[in-house]
């Protein structure tokens, strides 16, 4: 149990009066100062443990809810997404961590050596920090498993990450033996610190890349692949990485895509991986209910954009009906359903369908936010809406 | 008026951004180091004006003296939406990583050191009048680097799409001339020697380039980029074939092959064309298959002796950093003059040597076939010359006040 578990769990006890609970907030407040944090990050901290408490509080709630998840086959505990992003832009800031996916210019160079007490750049001593405080990290957040392995892989090996299968990573051997050729370099450096020291980095055998249809063959493109993965941006647009998915599953010529509202600046950290999984298994799930039921060709309209301050993804299959009631819908999701919610979209985002239920029913059922699952009843729509929602 | 939001001021020193640089850019310029400089409300009014422009380091406000209460991601999408509300109003946003140029009306993203690469184009553009975030994402010819920057990038993109790196024969030595950019050819000929960096464009780069990577190993075949340096659309590269057979070296005959990711006919108009008109220098695919059938082709090194007539092809103009003709003519003469003395013309006072880095020099001096050495025949004839002539005699002054007009 790390500090921030053991303080949520004290303030979560029941027992404490209130003019204990203030020590107790003093006392934290004292820790965090020992720290040397500004007030800014002493806030965000504490907004950190607020969140750890209404996390465990979902999770108790979701074990009172278990009449209705008990009737399912075994639905995970309710993860917030809002971990994940946190996670993610935590690690993409730390002064450190950061130049695991920027490439690294001159004055990033300097903070490096000055950080890692270093004379001059060495990779074993800048990947035993990188390690030691992405450990630290992850302790201090709750994230995903696959988000997890994918950065731990990434800096230190043991395994293929990402679903382009990449076994380089920062302890890989290439890159070690790379590194004893060309001490004092860093393996990933910008154009600037390129011309400075002429030298370019670590360059490897090239490999394509399915995700963004790109070739990597060099380090600093690497880190740069390695930040698309959880970093969606103007740059890194999701709709590109959908077209891509579409033309290389041939789903461009089954269904009809149009697209409305999908703005390319959205930004947002989340596992794209995860989330490109999503999607493909939404886009299977409309297939499959047009075979089944022999409808026609989909329509299905994509689109992207903010609502209050939170990023909505939607996939509108326009010609068609929920082929199930709002009561059952309420009592079960049905199995591809849940197998979407336990292996993708749990801890990556929450789940609504709004749809035309037939007999003039429309409804916005809420499959997977954490909350007790409820159809609230809506005006009429047309067909199937699945709206994904990342923090 | 341009704010230049950057936490870091060794980022824009690296970039050659010196306090000096941006001090000329005064009356235009404002840099933003730290938070601290913009919280009251006056400075963050001025700031958001229209006509203005902010060039916004996406990691602002993630420094430790700039923290926010609100999240760096969240200030970023505020700024864009202000942009978005406000036409007249632009926002750049820049940073590491980032690796392409996007730019949607008032709205741009570009990576760190293009920004800065292209700062004083822009800079110099918009003080004359011309506005444009072209200028910041492309330089000075914003629309055809656009399309070359673009051609560049799908190249790379399906490099593998159909065919995948290769071995090279044992006994076969190539060398891959690369750019020293991060979207420089990746190494898709396996056992080749991949060097040279390319990214300097002056002609002293160029030669210095040579000088230390074609002169130790002898290679067979010798592949460089048409494109490197500021700007894709100056097709250095060939301008560093025509270096390599203007600059004595054991590679200086070897086939070369330069990759090119445009087609010919688009570079028919270019000052250096015709070093693609001279024996073995031929234009390539960007494309595996292109070195794949490069590299198995047969070819020769071009023979020396002809190397003074392929040279003629090349009709190079006299550089602008030369004042005139007659000052080239001079150069010249005084170089030919030492040449057929015999005389090293590092020993001659007040010749520029860096002259003797210039294509346009070097060009001359293998044209006329001064790169050899004078024949024997010579040596003697100005031995014997040498010995009948007394050398000069100073008889004494001419006192020029002696004189009326």
């Amino acid at each position: 149990m790390n500090k921030y578990e053991f303080i949520a769990d004290l303030l979560e006890n029941n027992k404490l009066d209130t003019s204990q609970r203030e020590k107790v907030f003093k006392l934290i407040a004292n820790e965090l100062k020992i720290e040397g944090n500004t007030q800014i990050q002493i806030e965000k901290r504490i907004k950190k443990i607020e969140d750890k408490i209404r996390d465990s509080q979902n999770l108790k709630q979701q074990k009172n809810l278990g009449v209705i998840e008990n009737r399912q086959v075994d639905m995970p505990g309710f993860i917030d997404p809002i971990h994940l992003s946190n996670f993610l832009i935590a690690y993409n800031k730390d002064p450190i961590l950061k130049y695991t996916c920027h490439e690294i210019d001159e004055d990033g160079l300097i903070s490096i050596m000055e950080l890692c007490e270093m004379e001059e750049f060495e990779l074993e001593k800048y990947h035993l920090k990188i390690a030691s405080l992405f450990k630290e990290l992850s302790n201090e957040h709750t994230i995903p498993k696959n988000i997890w392995t994918l950065i731990y892989s990434y800096l230190n090996g043991g395994k293929e990450w990402s679903s382009d299968k990449i076994k380089l990573n920062w302890q890989s051997h290439e890159l070690l033996e790379w590194s004893k050729r060309n001490k004092g370099f860093v393996p990933s450096p910008d154009n600037s610190l390129i011309s400075t020291t002429n030298n370019i980095g670590f360059d490897f055998l090239p490999f394509k890349s399915k995700v963004f249809d790109n070739t990597i063959g060099s380090f600093s493109s690497l880190v740069i692949h390695f930040k698309n993965l959880f970093h969606i941006r103007a740059d890194n647009s999701l709709k590109k990485m959908i077209e891509i998915v579409n033309v290389s599953n041939g789903w461009d010529s089954k269904i009809k895509f149009t697209v409305s509202m999908f703005r390319d600046n959205v930004e947002f950290f989340t596992d794209v991986d995860k989330l490109l999984q999503s999607y493909k298994k939404i886009i299977s799930i409309i297939i499959d209910v047009s075979d089944i039921h022999r409808l026609d060709r989909p329509i299905v309209e994509l689109s992207l954009n903010e609502v209050n301050n939170k990023v909505l993804f939607s996939i509108h299959h326009k010609n068609t009906i929920y082929k199930k009631t709002i009561k059952n819908t309420l009592e079960r999701i049905g199995q591809k359903h849940s197998e979407l919610i336990k292996n993708q979209i749990n801890g990556l985002c929450n789940l609504y369908i709004q749809a035309d239920f037939d007999n003039n029913e429309f409804a916005r059922i809420n499959l997977w936010d954490g909350k007790e699952r409820n159809a609230e009843i809506i005006d009429k729509v047309i067909g199937v809406n699945y709206q994904l929602i990342f923090n | 008026m341009i704010y230049i939001f950057d936490d870091k001021k060794n980022r824009q020193v690296s970039y050659g951004w010196t306090a000096e640089k941006f001090g000329t850019y005064n009356d235009f310029v404002t840099i933003i180091y730290k938070y601290d400089e913009i919280r009251d409300d006056v400075s963050r009014k001025k700031i958001f004006s229209s006509e203005n422009l902010i060039l916004f380091h996406e990691s602002f406000f993630d420094a430790d003296f700039n923290q926010h209460f609100k999240e760096t991601i969240d200030i970023r999408r505020e700024l864009y939406e202000f942009a978005q509300d406000n036409p007249t109003f632009s926002i750049v946003f820049f940073s590491g990583s980032k690796s392409s140029r996007m730019l949607k009306k008032n709205i741009a993203y570009l990576p760190v050191s293009i920004l800065y690469q292209n700062l004083e184009i822009f800079l110099d553009n918009s003080i004359n009048g011309v506005f444009d975030l072209k200028h910041l994402l492309y330089g000075n010819s914003p629309n055809i680097e656009k399309i070359l920057v673009e051609k560049l990038l799908y190249s790379n993109s399906s490099l593998l799409n159909s065919h995948s790196p290769f071995s090279l024969n044992d006994n076969l030595k190539v060398l891959i001339a690369t750019t020293a950019s991060s979207d420089r050819l990746p190494r898709i000929v396996i056992g080749a020697d991949y060097k040279m960096n390319l990214s300097g464009e002056r002609d002293l780069d160029i030669h210095n380039l040579i000088m230390s990577n074609l002169n130790d190993q002898e290679y067979d075949k010798i592949f460089i980029p048409l494109c490197f340096g500021y700007s894709l659309s100056d097709f250095n590269g060939l301008r560093l074939a025509a270096h390599i057979r203007c600059t004595s070296s054991i590679n200086q005959c070897k086939p070369i092959y330069i990759y090119s990711f445009i087609k010919l006919e688009e570079i028919i108009n270019h000052d250096y064309f015709n070093v693609l008109k001279t024996e073995n220098v031929k234009l390539i695919d960007y494309s595996i298959e292109a070195f794949n059938e490069a590299i198995i082709s047969k070819s020769t090194s071009l023979n020396f002796n002809k190397l003074s007539f392929e040279m003629s092809k090349l009709d190079l103009q006299v550089p602008k950093d030369y004042e005139d003709n007659h000052s080239v003519a001079n150069e010249w003469g005084v170089y030919q003059m030492a040449r057929n003395a015999n005389i090293d013309i590092s020993e001659v006072t007040g010749f520029d040597r860096d002259k003797l880095t210039s294509l346009y020099f070097k060009w001359l001096i293998t044209k006329n076939r001064l790169d050899l050495p004078i024949s024997s025949d010579q040596k003697k004839a100005q031995k014997s010359y040498a010995e009948l002539l007394p050398g000069i005699k100073v008889l004494g002054k001419i006192d020029l006040s002696k004189f009326t007009k």
